[in-house]
């Protein structure tokens, strides 16, 4: 009886380790991959080039150590296109993260509004996502796509 | 009585063993997701609980400004989407761009002032740790209007960040977005006044006016405005600024303009911005051209 109850317990935890590996932080995500299969499937209007993780720290206005790893790809200027995918170094920095991601798309609005104002339909729309210590913005006249890959890349 | 506590102790160190034993499954677990993750990233379903914010803009539209009055270069029209080569993402390594050398490091005091091309270059980032006041549709007059430079997180003109902080050089290139001005002279007057200025705030500063980059022979045929025939009457201009304002002019559009004088087709999706093979070459130019 004992056994049997012993047994049964050993079960329920082999069930539900995986959920607790998930708790906190959910599937861990390369980011690289992930804005690169974005750049490569999303339609985009612009030239889209990577840039250096610290040029995103300094363009994002982000502290370098809430970084753990990012991929940044910007247009040339033509547009306000833009996809970029960050590791946080835990889900407080991803807040922030997130916080700064969007004040960028403010940024954006503001220098597009009257320099380029057709940019502003993208700027209205964005893709921004966070999820546990992942975040994700992704501009672009159709982010469907993006939110695809991104949501099997965060499940 | 004795059985009892006996069952009860026995029954607390088999809870206790379980416990660690779940404590082990949780952690090879994570592990084994962290391995799969980087192994198969898109792999896995399951619903997502992502946050999504399609944020409303609050921002209202301005009516695009008149040609007498400062016109913003490339409003007129976006690239168009099925160019090719244009639209084919560029997998630009961070790598690609110059390494710290002698010649970058050349660039760690220096800031590069100018307007949405720039930006381009600061993406680029391929002068070491230069410092970019860099903002769309800059022009001689809006250096000291505009507040968009980010300093300790405040935004500020270009002229009261330069007030903030001593730099050892300080690059200009402005004029292709004041080309649709009614008048030169008034372009010329303000462009002499940033030049005085820039030297009163920096007076420990090389300073060098950048010749305004040629656009491409497309975008210099569908507009009356950004023409590269009124680009090549600016620069010279600006040369003779230069030599009036004892201050150095670096003719960056040498490198980046073709047999035609146009820059070449490949180098933007709207003939004005750079790509990054082209914001390449501008680095080497200046990288070629600095002082002894």
């Amino acid at each position: 009886m004992k056994k049997r109850f012993f047994c049964l317990l050993m079960a329920a935890v082999l069930a539900f380790a995986p959920a607790c590996a998930r708790k906190g932080g959910g599937k861990a995500a390369d980011v690289e991959k992930l804005a690169d299969e974005i750049v490569k499937t999303e339609k985009f209007v612009d030239q889209m080039s990577a840039v250096e993780q610290k040029t995103a720290v300094k363009i994002y206005g982000l502290e370098a150590d809430d970084v753990a790893k990012a991929k940044v790809y910007e247009s040339t200027g033509a547009t306000a296109e833009e996809v970029a995918a960050f590791e946080a170094k835990d889900e407080d920095a991803a807040g922030r993260i997130r916080s700064a991601a969007a004040e960028r798309v403010e940024d954006q609005k503001s220098a597009f509004e009257d320099y380029q104002p057709k940019e502003m339909t993208k700027l209205k729309t964005p893709l921004l996502m966070r999820q546990g210590k992942y975040v994700l913005l992704v501009v672009a006249d159709d982010t469907s796509a993006a939110k695809q890959i991104a949501d099997r890349y965060f499940q | 009585m004795k059985n009892g506590r006996k069952r009860l102790r026995l029954f607390l160190r088999r809870a206790a063993v379980c416990l660690c034993g779940a404590a082990v499954l949780c952690l090879a677990a994570e592990g084994i997701y962290w391995f799969a993750g980087r192994i198969v990233p898109g792999g896995g379903a399951g619903v997502s609980s992502a946050v999504s914010a399609r944020s409303p803009s609050s921002a209202a539209l301005s009516a695009a400004p008149s040609s007498s009055e400062p016109v913003p270069v490339s409003s007129e029209e976006a690239p168009p989407p099925s160019a090719p080569p244009s639209s084919a993402p560029s997998e630009k390594p961070p790598s690609s761009a110059p390494e710290k050398t002698a010649g970058t490091r050349w660039f760690d005091d220096a800031v590069l002032i100018g307007d949405s091309r720039t930006e381009g270059l600061e993406n680029y980032d391929g002068l070491g740790d230069a410092t970019y006041y860099a903002v769309k549709g800059l022009m001689v007059d809006t250096v000291y209007t505009k507040a968009a430079v980010k300093v300790s997180g405040k935004k500020l003109t270009v002229m009261q960040a330069l007030q903030r902080k001593n730099f050892g050089k300080v690059y200009i290139m402005l004029g292709v977005n004041e080309l649709g001005w009614s008048s030169f002279d008034t372009f010329l007057k303000d462009y002499g006044k940033v030049v005085d200025d820039v030297k009163k705030y920096q007076p420990g500063a090389r300073v060098y006016l950048q010749s305004i980059l040629p656009v491409s022979a497309k975008k210099s045929a569908s507009t009356t405005i950004y023409t590269n025939e009124k680009i090549v009457h600016a620069n010279q201009a600006i040369r003779r600024l230069a030599q009036e304002k004892k201050v150095k002019y670096l003719a960056v559009d040498s490198a980046l303009r073709d047999a035609s004088g146009a820059l070449p087709e490949g180098a933007s999706t709207d003939g004005v911005h750079l790509n990054a093979e082209y914001c390449k070459k501008w680095c080497e130019y200046l990288i070629a051209h600095t002082d002894p």
